[in-house]
C-alpha cells in the first residue's frame, strides 16, 4: 500500500506482516513448488499465533474487527510469497465471511473463533467438474433426514482440500425450483464419507493442498446450514467480496515481488557495456510495471472503501470484480516483463520469476474468470447507468451541432 | 486457402515424418518430458529415417535435399512438442556451419556420424555474462603449439548434456578491437580433458530439451577443430543467425497452431450456462482473433520460407518473424489456456506444458528486444 495513504495502525500491520513473512523459509516454498510439502499446516497456525487470520471479523471471535481496506495490506505483504501462500491466508477471510455474515450466535462459537484461531483450517468448495464459472449448475445434492443432510457430490480445483477440517460447500437442497432458489450452503466438517485427493498436477500454485473432494453420503447436522435454506444465491454473492478481494491483495503482491528483482536485476546487469536499465527497452517496461502496479492499487484500495463506507453492493460487486480483473492481468503482465528483463536467467530456477510466472497463470482462473469480472461489470455499469436519476451530470449527447437530428436517431 | 509452399512431394514427406513420430515420439514425449532428455536411441531412429542433417551432400551420407524438407522436419516435431528442438537445432543451427565453413577433411571426420545420430550438436555462445551481448564472451582460446587452450564457462546450452559434439564461440584475440573480430569458432569433442558439464538447468518449460552450463579449464582441442578462420566467427554468427531466427518462427508457428487446434476441439465439448462454449460470443470471437492472427503469421512464415529457399537475403524479414510470432503463440498461448478454464492450468492438458514452453521463445534464439535492434538498424 502506499505511505501516504495509510494511518499509523495500518503501517503498523503493514511492518508486522512483513515480518512474519519474512520468517517463512525458502525451504517451505521449495517443499511446495515441489508437492513435497502438501499442506503447510504449520504456516496457518503461525499465522493464527500471531493473530493475523480474520483480520475484519469481531475481536470476539478472534479477529481484530478491522476493515478491508486494512486487510489488503496484509494481503498485499502475504502475496509476495505466491499463490498457494497467499491463498491459505486469505482462506479464512473468505470463509468466515460467510460465517460471520450469515451464520448464527453459535456458528460463530462453535467455528468462527477455531478458524482465527488455526484451530480448524478451511476450504470452500464451488467449482464442480461439469462447471466453474457456472455455479448455478451444482449438482452436489444435499438431503435433509431428519435433523440433518445427507450430501452427495463432487468438488473440484479446491484450494487448500488436502489438509482442512472445515469446508464451506454448496449443494442443491431442492430441485424442483430455479436453482438460484434451490442451492444452500453447508458447513462441512471432515469426517466419514468426505475424501480429498491431492491429484492435480498443477502448473504453479502447488503445496497448498488443491484438490478434489468427494461428499459420499456425508451427513452433517441440520444446524450447520448457513443462512437460509435455499438461501446460498444470496451467500454467493457476498462471498465475491472476500474471493475477488483476496485475490486482487495477493495479485500486488506478487507484481511487486517480480518488479523488484528485475529491476534491482536491471540495475546491475551490463551488457554492450553499460547497465542494461540504460536501454529503453528495459526501463520503459520498468516504468510501465510500476504504472500499472500503482493503478491496481488505487483500484483494489478503491474497491476496498467502496465495501468499508457501505456503497450499494451492486457497486461495490462492480469496483470489486473490476479490480480483481485488473489487478490480476496487470499483476500477470508485470511477471512477464519481469522474465523478459532478465532473459534467459529468468526461465531458470535461479531466479524466483519463473515459479511466478506458474504461479500467476492460475488467478486471471480463479475465483471467476476475468471473463466471468466483464459478465458481472458490464451488468452492473448497465443497471447503474441506465437507472441513475439523482445528481445526473451533464449529458454529452446534446452537445453535438446536429444533437436535435431526431430523424436520424434511429435506433431500431 | 492452401498452402501453397508445399507441392505434392512435400506432403508425401510430411506424412512419412508424421507417422514416424506418432509412432516413435508420441507415445514416449511425457516420459522424456519427466525424464527431462530425449533418449540416444531415438537419435539413431532419426538418422536411420534420414531426419537428421538431410541437406548434408551424399559423399557424407546426407541425401543433398533442400531446405523445405528441413522445414517440414521442424513442423512436425515441433508438433509434437516443443521440447524436441534439440533437432532442429543440430540440423538447422549447427550443422550447417560444418557445412558451410567447414573443410572437406573436418566434413569427412564428423558430418558422417552428425548425419546417423551418433553424434549430436550443440553451440556455446551464452555466458553467464554474456547473452544478446555476444561479442562480450570471455571465454578463450590461445594457441599452443598444435592446439588451442580453451578457457571459460558456457551457460544455457540446449541439448547441453547429450551433445558429443560442441560448437564454441570463444576469443582468440581478447584484445582485438572491435572486440568481435577476435572470436572464433571452434568444435570440442565430448571427453575432451579439461571440459566438464554443469547441472543439468532446471527450467520453467522445455523439459525434454536438457540444457546445461558447460566449462573449460584449460581444455586442450587441436588446431584443426577451429571452423573457418581465426577471428571470423563471428562474422559466421551473424550469417548462420538468420536461419536460426526463421527455424525459430517456425516452430513457434506452429506450436501456435497446435494450441488454437486443442482448444478448438475442447471449446466444442466442453458445455457452460448449456451450451457447448464455442456457441457463446466471446468464446467466439475470442477463437476468431487467435485463428486470425495465426494465418497472418503463417502467411508470413512461409513468405520468408519461400524467399530462404529462393536464395534471397532475409536477415531482416526473419527478424521480423521472430519477434512477431513468438510474441503471437504466446498471445494465443495465453488466451487458450484461458478457454480451458481451471483445466488449462492442469499439467494433464497439453495447453499447460505448451504455456510454459512457449515462454522462452522471446528470449532464445536472440531476444526479441535484439530482433527490434536488427529491424531498426536497416531502417
Amino acid at each position: 500500500m502506499f505511505d501516504f495513504m495509510m494511518t499509523p495502525e495500518q503501517k503498523a500491520l503493514q511492518q508486522e506482516t512483513r515480518e512474519f513473512v519474512k520468517t517463512i523459509p525458502k525451504q517451505l516454498l521449495v517443499d511446495m513448488d515441489q508437492d513435497k510439502v502438501q499442506y503447510p499446516r504449520q504456516y496457518i497456525e503461525d499465522l493464527a499465533a500471531r493473530n493475523l487470520l480474520g483480520l475484519r471479523f469481531p475481536k470476539e471471535f478472534g479477529g481484530r474487527g478491522l476493515d478491508w481496506s486494512t486487510e489488503i495490506i496484509a494481503l498485499e505483504e502475504v502475496g509476495v510469497l505466491g499463490t498457494s501462500l497467499g491463498c491459505l491466508f486469505s482462506l479464512p477471510s473468505i470463509i468466515g465471511e460467510a460465517i460471520n455474515k450469515f451464520g448464527t450466535q453459535s456458528q460463530k462459537e462453535k467455528y468462527l473463533t477455531k478458524i482465527t484461531s488455526g484451530e480448524l483450517t478451511v476450504a470452500e468448495g464451488l467449482t464442480e467438474p461439469r462447471g466453474g464459472s457456472d455455479f448455478f449448475g451444482s449438482t452436489t445434492k444435499a438431503t435433509k433426514e431428519g435433523d440433518h443432510y445427507i450430501i452427495r457430490g463432487q468438488k473440484r480445483f479446491v484450494v487448500g482440500a488436502e489438509g482442512a477440517d472445515l469446508f464451506l460447500i454448496y449443494a442443491r437442497t431442492d430441485e424442483t425450483v430455479p436453482a438460484h432458489k434451490g442451492i444452500s450452503a453447508f458447513l462441512v466438517e471432515r469426517g466419514p464419507g468426505v475424501k480429498a485427493d491431492y491429484i492435480y498436477g498443477l502448473m504453479g500454485t502447488r503445496g497448498g493442498g488443491a484438490g478434489r473432494l468427494i461428499f459420499d453420503d456425508v451427513k452433517v447436522p441440520a444446524e450447520n446450514i448457513v443462512g437460509e435454506e435455499n438461501g446460498a444465491t444470496a451467500i454467493f454473492y457476498q462471498m465475491m467480496i472476500p474471493e475477488r478481494m483476496t485475490s486482487a491483495a495477493g495479485a500486488l503482491g506478487m507484481g511487486r515481488a517480480a518488479l523488484e528483482v528485475a529491476t534491482r536485476y536491471s540495475d546491475r546487469r551490463k551488457a554492450f557495456g553499460q547497465q542494461i536499465r540504460k536501454f529503453e527497452a528495459v526501463s520503459f517496461k520498468v516504468a510501465d510495471s510500476i504504472t500499472k502496479l500503482d493503478a491496481a492499487r488505487s483500484l483494489v484500495y478503491s474497491a476496498a472503501q467502496a465495501v468499508d463506507q457501505g456503497a450499494p453492493s451492486e457497486t461495490a460487486r462492480r469496483m470489486v470484480s473490476e479490480a480483481k480483473k485488473f489487478a490480476t492481468d496487470s499483476a500477470w503482465e508485470i511477471v512477464n516483463h519481469a522474465m523478459q528483463i532478465m532473459g534467459g536467467i529468468g526461465y531458470t530456477d535461479v531466479y524466483p520469476i519463473e515459479k511466478l510466472l506458474r504461479d500467476i497463470r492460475l488467478i486471471m482462473i480463479w475465483t471467476g474468470t476475468n471473463e466471468i469480472m466483464d459478465l458481472i461489470i458490464q451488468h452492473e455499469y448497465y443497471k447503474e447507468l441506465l437507472g441513475a436519476k439523482e445528481n445526473v451530470p451533464r449529458d454529452v449527447e446534446h452537445d453535438a451541432v446536429n444533437a436535435d437530428a431526431v430523424e436520424e436517431k434511429i435506433y431500431e | 486457402m492452401k498452402r501453397r509452399l508445399l507441392e505434392e512431394e512435400h506432403r508425401i514427406f510430411q506424412t512419412a515424418v508424421r507417422s514416424f513420430l506418432d509412432k516413435e515420439a508420441v507415445p514416449y514425449f511425457d516420459q522424456w518430458e519427466e525424464e527431462r532428455m530425449v533418449p540416444r536411441e531415438f537419435w539413431i531412429k532419426l538418422g536411420k529415417q534420414g531426419y537428421l542433417c538431410p541437406q548434408a551432400a551424399e559423399q557424407y551420407g546426407g541425401i543433398g535435399a533442400d531446405f523445405i524438407y528441413n522445414v517440414i522436419i521442424n513442423e512436425e516435431f515441433a508438433r509434437v512438442g516443443l521440447g524436441l528442438m534439440g533437432v532442429g537445432l543440430h540440423n538447422d543451427i549447427i550443422a550447417p556451419y560444418l557445412e558451410t565453413y567447414g573443410s572437406t577433411e573436418q566434413k569427412e571426420h564428423w558430418l558422417p556420424k552428425c548425419i546417423s545420430g551418433e553424434s549430436i550438436l550443440a553451440i556455446a555462445m551464452t555466458e553467464p555474462g554474456a547473452g544478446s551481448d555476444l561479442q562480450a564472451i570471455k571465454t578463450t582460446a590461445f594457441r599452443d603449439g598444435d592446439s588451442y587452450i580453451l578457457n571459460g564457462q558456457k551457460t544455457f546450452i540446449s541439448n547441453g548434456i547429450c551433445s558429443d559434439l560442441v560448437l564454441v564461440a570463444c576469443k582468440t584475440d581478447p584484445k582485438a578491437q572491435p572486440a568481435y573480430k577476435g572470436i572464433s569458432l571452434m568444435l570440442v569433442e565430448r571427453d575432451t580433458p579439461g571440459f566438464t558439464r554443469g547441472r543439468k538447468m532446471d527450467k520453467m518449460g522445455m523439459h525434454s530439451q536438457d540444457t546445461a552450463e558447460l566449462f573449460f579449464e584449460d581444455c586442450r582441442v587441436p588446431a584443426e577443430n577451429l571452423i573457418g578462420e581465426e577471428g571470423k566467427g563471428f562474422y559466421y554468427m551473424m550469417n548462420s543467425l538468420p536461419r536460426e531466427r526463421l527455424v525459430t518462427a517456425i516452430t513457434s508457428q506452429v506450436a501456435a497452431e497446435e494450441m488454437l487446434r486443442e482448444t478448438l476441439e475442447y471449446t466444442g465439448i466442453r458445455k457452460a450456462f448449456g451450451r457447448p462454449l464455442k456457441d457463446q460470443q466471446h468464446i467466439q470471437f475470442t477463437l476468431a482473433e487467435l485463428k486470425s492472427e495465426i494465418v497472418l503469421g503463417r502467411t508470413f512464415v512461409d513468405r520468408v520460407i519461400e524467399a530462404y529457399l529462393a536464395g534471397e537475403d532475409m536477415g531482416t524479414e526473419s527478424s521480423i518473424a521472430k519477434w512477431w510470432v513468438t510474441e503471437m503463440a504466446n498471445r494465443v498461448a495465453y488466451q487458450c489456456l484461458q478457454l480451458h478454464g481451471g483445466y488449462g492450468y492442469m499439467e494433464e492438458y497439453p495447453i499447460a506444458r505448451w504455456y510454459r514452453d512457449i515462454r522462452v521463445t522471446p528470449i532464445y534464439a536472440g531476444s526479441n528486444e535484439i530482433m527490434k535492434t536488427i529491424i531498426a538498424r536497416t531502417l
